[in-house]
């Protein structure tokens, strides 16, 4: 492991440069705007799709005021943040990452959680690239281009929510807003070396969202530390009265202070079964951190999982299915100016039979149980997030984007069981390895109960704290 | 499951020859029926629940759901602290 010299700056370190007066949101905003057009033009990032100067400076301007009058909103006041371009923000069309919606007019209002944001006193920074109509875990998109991965430019990000990890991995904002329907935000905080957290089901509002999969979409953050993700959530949960899928819930409560040299108090479990047969190097990592959480006090057993062989093909049938229907009109009106990869797997889901589907939901029971039922007894339930660390950009798949279960399946290998299940899931980086001259960040996920997003945080705090991460090859310090 | 079931790559050329087939009424159907294989899903239709009773979710519900509480309660943030977060 590279030594840890290296700090990410996060949405703390940003407020306590404004209130000790070093830096105002604006001189910020400022900066991040000209690292934005830096990151694209040095290194083809590409992580924003969409960026208006007038609009981000002004929400910036705002934030100034409130600090100079002693008045901040709260712990993300005047901190950037991202917005995956699945997401109504007025001003700004909405493309999903589709070619057919390049003209599509601004929307005239926020969707919800990024009203919530506003509310906190966020600086929204613009849309960020993602997987066409977030189908896809590579991050591979022909029409606007791919983002790519700050440890190496040639590598994939991974997606869906592509733009959003890239713009965190290489610091130009310590937050983004992402969603996840088989993995879309922990696959690409694995493969960027970020951390990332779905939520339970319903946590976070889809109001205002194109969303792909209704059984399966959670919106989340992707951040620069866990207490970022923390503060995210806390600024953007609750139902909105609109999304039926954000129903009563508890608050998250307040982060705890885990001792990184003690854990004793954590109970943990991993399936010697699921997440050990990919690839050695990242096998080896999470193995490591396992003897590492033992020799830190922390309780580990291992169990089983009846249905772990049939997760991943679960997911696939439920999200290829509902996608196909989601995006139903679409396919008809737009197909042509359709990715490949995005029109083929429409094209299979539309040929999906009611029974197939029912079936599959049927199974998907029974995986929800066990799941619910095993992450009652422990503080978490571990795996690596990835089966691989981020793959090779192909031309032609840069092309014409790509099907490919060599590269895509690894990446959700394990991701799905979150999704499935509805239960909260957190990526946290925890090294890197070296390929082909580049190293190249691992990530570990950790599952627990419905609604215990601040006790999988406080563990990932502390994961964070064991395992420092170096610097990305792309980086650049907002704050310095 | 990380294994890769199918070995082939689409991309290019090959991707919209793929794309045709799925979209023709002539052969889509079994070209369904080749990725539903290569992506184990087949296997999938092949589990017998027969001895089970279980029925379909179609939206997950993790439970319990208990503790419930409003908007109003989360927007009053201690902002004197940025430990807060």
């Amino acid at each position: 492991m590279a030594p840890p010299t290296f700090h990410r700056p996060t949405a703390r370190d940003y407020v306590a440069r404004y209130r000790d007066g070093q830096l105002t949101p604006t001189e910020v905003a400022r900066r991040t705007l000209r690292a934005i057009e830096a990151s694209d033009r040095e290194h083809g990032l590409t992580a924003f799709v969409a960026v208006d100067r007038e609009r981000i400076l002004a929400e910036a301007e705002a934030a100034t005021r409130r600090y100079a009058d002693g008045s901040p909103l709260g712990p993300l006041d005047g901190v950037p943040v991202a917005i995956k371009d699945e997401f109504d923000l007025a001003g700004y069309p909405t493309t999903a990452g589709c070619a057919w919606r390049r003209d599509a007019p601004p929307r005239d209002r926020d969707s919800t959680v990024c009203a919530r944001l506003a509310a906190a006193g966020v600086v929204r920074m613009g849309k960020t690239h993602m997987h066409e109509v977030g189908l896809g875990g590579t991050g591979i998109n022909p029409h606007y281009g791919t983002p790519r991965n700050p440890w190496d430019v040639s590598r994939i990000p991974g997606g869906s929510s592509s733009g959003s990890a890239v713009a965190v991995a290489a610091g130009l904002v310590p937050l983004a807003l992402g969603s996840d329907a088989g993995g879309s935000i922990r696959i690409p905080s694995a493969l960027c070396g970020v951390s990332g957290i779905k939520p339970t089901y319903g946590r976070i509002p889809g109001t205002g969202g194109s969303l792909l999969a209704w059984s399966l979409d959670h919106l989340g953050p992707l951040g620069a530390s866990a207490a970022d993700l923390h503060a995210f959530l806390q600024a953007t949960w609750g139902p909105d009265g609109h999304d039926p899928a954000a129903t009563e819930q508890p608050a998250p409560g307040a982060l705890e202070p885990l001792d990184p040299g003690d854990l004793s108090g954590l109970r943990l479990a991993y399936c010697p079964t699921f997440g050990m047969d990919g690839q050695p190097e990242v096998v080896a990592q999470f193995q490591a951190v396992i003897s590492e959480l033992r020799e830190r006090g922390a309780r580990i057993e291992t169990v089983t999982l009846r249905w772990r062989e049939q997760i991943q093909p679960v997911g696939y049938l439920t999200l290829c299915t509902e996608g196909a229907t989601s995006q139903r009109e679409a396919l008809q009106r737009h197909r042509s100016a359709m990715g490949g990869d995005i029109r083929l797997i429409l094209n299979v889901g539309s040929r999906v039979t009611a029974v197939e589907y029912l079936h599959a939901q049927r199974i998907r029971r029974l995986i929800r149980d066990e799941l619910v039922a095993l992450t009652a007894d422990y503080d978490a339930f571990l795996n690596p997030t990835c089966a691989t660390v981020a793959q090779p950009i192909r031309a032609d798949a840069a092309r014409t984007g790509e099907v490919d279960d060599a590269v895509s399946g690894p990446l959700s290998a394990y991701t799905f069981a979150g999704n499935l299940s509805g239960l909260p899931a957190v990526s946290v980086p925890i090294g890197t390895l070296d390929e082909d001259g580049h190293r190249l960040p691992v990530g570990i996920q950790l599952m627990g109960s419905a609604w215990s997003e601040t006790r999988l945080l406080s563990i990932a705090a502390a994961l964070e704290a064991m395992r420092p991460m170096p610097s990305p090859a792309v980086f650049y310090d907002i704050l310095a | 499951m990380a294994t890769p079931r199918t070995p082939p790559r689409l991309s290019g050329r090959a991707l919209r020859a793929a794309v045709a087939a799925a979209e023709s009424p002539m052969v889509g159907r079994s070209f369904k029926q080749l990725m539903f294989r290569q992506l184990g899903l087949e296997a999938l239709m092949d589990v017998d629940l027969s001895g089970t009773d279980v029925t379909p979710t179609t939206l997950p519900s993790p439970h319990p759901p208990t503790g419930a509480e409003t908007r109003e309660d989360h927007g009053t943030a201690d902002v004197s602290s940025p430990d807060r977060a």
